[in-house]
């Protein structure tokens, strides 16, 4: 009751309004699938927006996602498919453990733009305000610094976060922003690195990912990407 | 007589398009073929041909192999960096093959090289290229073109477009430089000027399919509906028989919402739907969600029950209504044969939708 991380209201009740960010540090932890998945869509389409979901669990402040599903790599100025895409992965995400989306993951057309066009906010404010707590992200795919990333070995310092940006809308009334160090951490599984590595270099890998799009175009692709996941597990 | 008069047209296009749009090159060097359209390669050839070098032939650095697949993606214009980089390198490079190769065959593997390195960020290989071709084609504005690409990649933008500029001078009804200048607007992220300027060819180039298709696209990420249509209405009176354009078409009223929208979205689903023969898996989806809106308008707005009670749905026995019922029983049996992992999520989804 006496908890100061639990916004209240003017009766005395929280108000789920989303996580405070400016006293604890949010971490978001990526799994080794949810990584490599995510660097190879944004891969997979250089020339394009990369658009997709996370799938993971709130753990307090802290985010653990599980998994990344690759949903388009088209503008994102019509809705269907988007709306289709987000309802599946949701109901996906409720089978599989009853786990929920907890946020999205962006690769822009323009190599330098690292911000959240506006059909983008939309989507991924839809994506906040159905996960518990309000609690969602966007990681925003950095390709130069994604690529320092994949290069950096261990006896090198770990560039931050990554090769990816954290931006976090906290509370109704402000957009989504850029977290910083101080606030929010983004921690990839050790071999996920490694991993990405080895797959980028085999072009079977690229070949294999199928994103939403992909899907529509031929339904016998499996958006879920067994075939990755059983790549990794090798 | 022996040709068919449909290949007399230049602008009907009759090329197979994958779903991929290319968006920053609009205006791709053709071989120069002009009125005869027809590619002598199916994309099947083309996506054969890539399997095989990136598996072996490059490795072994087959020559013939990538000489074939550089005409492949000469003729259908496709945009596969990696690949065309690296046959193009090995054609090249090879001195003995290189000298077999006819002089306009070495000049458009040279241009294709160039636009493929910078695709990958290799400005330097694309600029050798460019310096080796202006020395043979001095005031050629498809050179310009190269440069001017080679430009924007390096981030100006703006030298691009003054370089455009003096050549559309030069030339004024050089199509392809005005395309390309709409495209350099567009990369540079001035979209209001890169529509004005594209309208303004589409003013003078009306039968340029590509371009009203490149134009919708831009007009709807400016949400401006009404002129996205007015461009999807001429693509699809150009090319009336390809059901992605009615699928595009509905999607577009489908974002804007409003219950008469949503209607003709309906009915665009269903014309693209019926020309794919029940297989655009996108045109069912979008069968279900405009169902799902119109039924939730029907309830909550009065101006849309008052206008569902005007149309006399019933009374006149609209078939319409009942094609999300029929689009939300079909896809999971398409499920089943298609993909079975997948069928309990897309049966909850179904079921969430008729509620």
């Amino acid at each position: 009751r006496g908890d100061p991380a639990i916004r209240r209201g003017a009766a005395g009740d929280p108000v789920a309004d989303g996580p405070r960010s400016t006293r604890f540090a949010m971490k978001v932890s990526l799994s080794e699938r949810a990584y490599v998945k995510l660097a190879l869509h944004a891969a997979k389409h250089p020339t394009r927006d990369a658009l997709g979901a996370l799938v993971g669990r709130v753990k307090g402040e802290d985010l653990e996602v599980t998994d990344a599903l690759p949903m388009t790599h088209t503008p994102l100025s019509v809705t269907p498919t988007v709306e289709i895409a987000l309802e599946q992965f949701a109901h996906h995400a409720c089978l599989d453990g009853d786990q929920n989306l907890v946020g999205l993951y962006l690769a822009n057309e323009r190599l330098g733009n690292v911000g959240l066009g506006p059909n983008v906010c939309v989507v991924a404010d839809v994506i906040r305000n159905a996960a518990p707590n309000k609690n969602a992200v966007a990681l925003v795919v950095d390709a130069v610094k994604l690529n320092d990333a994949l290069d950096a070995t261990e006896s090198t310092t770990e560039p931050k976060n990554h090769g990816l940006i954290l931006m976090r809308r906290l509370g109704d009334g402000s957009t989504w922003e850029t977290v910083g160090g101080q606030s929010g951490t983004v921690v990839v599984e050790p071999s996920a690195t490694r991993s990405a590595k080895a797959l980028f270099a085999s072009p079977d890998a690229m070949r294999s990912l199928v994103d939403f799009d992909d899907h529509l175009d031929d339904p016998a692709r499996d958006w879920r990407n067994p075939g990755v996941d059983g790549m990794l597990a090798k | 007589l022996s040709a068919p008069l449909i290949e007399a047209n230049p602008h009907r296009d009759l090329r197979p398009r994958r779903a991929a749009w290319s968006t920053a090159r609009s205006s791709r060097p053709s071989s120069g073929r002009g009125m005869s359209a027809r590619p002598r390669s199916t994309l099947k050839e083309l996506d054969d041909t890539e399997e095989y070098l990136e598996s072996a032939g490059l490795a072994k650095r087959d020559g013939a192999a990538c000489r074939k697949y550089l005409t492949m993606v000469e003729e259908h214009l496709v945009r596969r960096p990696a690949c065309v980089a690296r046959a193009a390198a090995c054609v090249l490079a090879d001195a003995k093959f290189a000298s077999k190769l006819s002089k306009r065959e070495m000049y458009q593997t040279m241009e294709l090289h160039a636009y493929a390195s910078l695709d990958l960020g290799d400005v330097a290989t694309c600029e050798r290229h460019v310096r080796a071709l202006e020395s043979v084609f001095p005031n050629s504005t498809r050179v310009g073109r190269l440069l001017g690409c080679m430009l924007e990649a390096e981030g100006g933008h703006d030298d691009a477009l003054k370089l455009y500029d003096d050549l559309l001078k030069q030339n004024p009804s050089e199509q392809r430089l005005m395309k390309r200048r709409a495209a350099c607007l567009k990369a540079a992220g001035r979209v209001a000027e890169a529509i004005q300027a594209l309208s303004s060819y589409l003013n003078t180039f009306m039968g340029d399919v590509a371009a009203w298709e490149e134009l919708a696209l831009l007009y709807l990420s400016e949400r401006r509906f009404i002129q996205a249509v007015f461009c999807w209405e001429e693509v699809i009176v150009a090319q009336p028989q390809l059901g992605k354009h009615h699928r595009r078409m509905a999607e577009t009223y489908y974002t804007w919402g409003g219950y008469e929208n949503l209607r003709n979205a309906r009915k665009y689903y269903a014309a693209a739907l019926d020309m794919s023969t029940a297989s655009d898996l996108r045109a069912m989806y979008g069968l279900v969600l405009v169902d799902k809106k119109m039924r939730h308008l029907e309830k909550t707005s009065k101006a849309a029950a008052t206008v569902k009670r005007a149309a006399g749905d019933v009374a006149a026995g609209d078939l319409g209504s009942e094609l999300g019922k029929d689009a939300s029983i079909f896809l999971p049996r398409l499920y089943k044969a298609a993909c079975p992992g997948l069928v309990p999520v897309v049966e909850k989804q179904m079921r969430s939708a008729a509620l």
